[in-house]
């Protein structure tokens, strides 16, 4: 079938599910490097915290080893999806940056640098942060499919959908809150924040689990009650990621001569904010997620929904096939 | 634009104003009841309490960094303008002053520095330990020096008299709270007093550092 449309699909899950892991490892580093400084040996490890966590200690630090000192190398991956060290590479949310430097009254030039990559990748690549990376969006496609299953079982949750779009107000009102009461708003504001903030908080044994209480609300009203409500009507990022993606040169096309078909509205149903990519109106909420692209019957219909960097190489494709 | 567009968008924006200017309330009375009360040990090369606290962005990547799980992390109990920023508790784990944490801080709320003596002396000022001459094993005869043995600067930021009595020389020591975990005496003898003010004392040792020019001005 359509392989071209699933692959990246595929890839989309994995990059989501990589940030999950980099939180965790990041916040596994911590105990890692107090063993390593402790007791320096898997043996010891494991002797004294359990044969799993000896083994576990010795494989980081095989892998680290590939990287030169084990320690320095584990400190490379760092803190927080909004200010965090990837292989490290700093990077930092611009929403905290702007915060911080509301809060303080001082511009940070190595704060706005970490906050450049971000900035690019949506200049580039539009909303990618939104389907590929944000962990909150995560939680929400598996609230989709609760919310899809409790459909089939014969539940009929209401499903509201509106066009008041507040990101950009929720973003001032933050920004207000920020300026008084510091960066920490956002921790309570921004569920991918709160999220990786509990999970960092769950394994390093601190009490920030009150931290996941805005997601699971959120997921709740997104399950129950209005699909999408979150990322589509209310978060600043993604306003701003629109904003700036709006010159993006990743975009979802509609390619084909003809038009489709009245009936079908099977990308409307698939898309998680319920765009209609078939009249081409879905820019530019839409975060290039490319779950319309896999949910056209394109093979039939002859026409299907594809990113234009990749449109070349499927349109390609699809004319040496017809 | 119709008349009934041109309502929708007032309405949509006098939602939206009335959805950012609460959270800038919220924020604002949170900010407000947040004003830091008391003093609280933090990590080395901490600016002064206000400062921290405003550039803290609760990261958590100096606790993560700290080799040896010296930092700790508020919870909201703290109230939300200390919640989920970095502190030391001394009597369970004194600082080490191996400058790690400061060295990952992505804001500057903790300033790197050198791990040396020097280094420490120049830019480290958590805090200042105090003699508690009631309670200490030394000053009573029983002579001890556990807190002389486990300070990083012996001999310049504390002394010993007869019997290993501590004496603290408030102006080098830089509040690592290595001797409050040393300490024998339960509870503590020599305790850290956090500093509010993120500067060192004057005449702190060492002639040609910029944080002495200031103290050394003749009144």
């Amino acid at each position: 079938m359509k392989v071209t449309a699933l692959l990246p699909q595929l890839a989309r899950r994995v990059l989501q599910v990589s940030v999950l892991v980099f939180v965790l490892y990041a916040a596994a580093g911590g105990p890692w490097r107090n063993y390593k400084m402790g007791h320096n040996s898997a043996r010891l490890v494991g002797l004294i915290h359990g044969e799993s966590w000896g083994q576990l200690y010795a494989l980081n630090e095989d892998v680290l080893q590939l990287f030169g000192d084990s320690h320095k190398a584990s400190l490379g991956m760092l803190g927080m999806p909004w200010a965090g060290r990837v292989f490290g590479v700093n990077t930092v949310d611009p929403l905290m940056a702007a915060s911080h430097a509301l809060k303080t009254e001082r511009f940070s030039l190595a704060l706005w640098l970490g906050a450049l990559l971000p900035v690019l990748i949506a200049l580039l690549l539009g909303k990618v942060f939104c389907s590929h990376l944000c962990p909150a969006r995560l939680a929400f496609e598996v609230g989709q499919l609760v919310r899809r299953g409790l459909i089939r079982l014969g539940l009929d949750p209401p499903e509201w959908r509106s066009e008041t779009r507040l990101g950009g107000w929720v973003l001032l009102g933050g920004l207000l809150a920020a300026a008084t009461a510091g960066t920490v708003v956002w921790l309570f504001v921004l569920p991918y924040v709160g999220l990786s903030a509990a999970i960092f908080a769950g394994v390093t044994g601190g009490a920030g689990l009150v931290l996941a209480l805005p997601i699971a609300g959120w997921l709740l009203v997104d399950v129950f009650l209005a699909p999408g409500l979150w990322c589509r009507n209310l978060c600043p990022t993604g306003w701003w990621l629109e904003q700036v993606g709006s010159w993006s040169l990743l975009r979802l096309t509609k390619r084909g001569a003809h038009a489709c078909p009245t009936s079908c509205n099977l990308c409307e149903q698939a898309c998680p904010y319920g765009l209609q990519p078939k009249f081409e109106t879905h820019r530019p909420a839409c975060d290039n997620c490319g779950v319309c692209v896999v949910a056209c019957p394109s093979d039939r219909l002859g026409r299907t929904l594809t990113l234009s960097i990749g449109a070349t190489i499927v349109h390609a494709n699809d004319q040496e096939a017809s | 634009m119709s008349e009934n567009t041109t309502r929708r968008g007032l309405l949509k924006g006098a939602l939206g104003a009335a959805v950012a200017g609460s959270m800038g309330l919220v924020g604002w009375l949170a900010g407000e009841e947040g004003r830091p009360s008391g003093v609280t040990l933090r990590p080395p090369g901490a600016l002064g309490e206000e400062a921290f606290l405003s550039a803290c962005t609760r990261c958590f990547k100096c606790s993560s960094a700290c080799p040896n799980d010296c930092i700790e992390t508020f919870d909201l109990r703290a109230g939300l303008g200390k919640a989920f920023t970095p502190y030391i508790k001394a009597r369970t784990s004194g600082c080490v002053l191996c400058g790690e944490c400061a060295a990952v801080c992505p804001t500057g709320a903790l300033k790197p520095f050198v791990a040396s003596r020097e280094g420490w002396l120049a830019s480290v000022a958590m805090g200042t330990a105090r003699v508690n001459k009631e309670m200490c094993f030394s000053y009573h005869g029983r002579t001890c020096g556990a807190c002389y043995q486990a300070c990083p600067l012996a001999g310049m930021a504390m002394k010993i008299g007869v019997f290993e009595t501590p004496i603290v020389i408030a102006e080098n020591c830089v509040g690592c709270g290595l001797c409050e975990q040393a300490c024998l005496h339960l509870p503590q003898a020599i305790r850290v007093v956090p500093n509010r003010s993120g500067l060192p004392m004057p005449g702190r040792a060492g002639e040609d550092r910029p944080n002495n020019v200031v103290a050394r001005k003749p009144a």
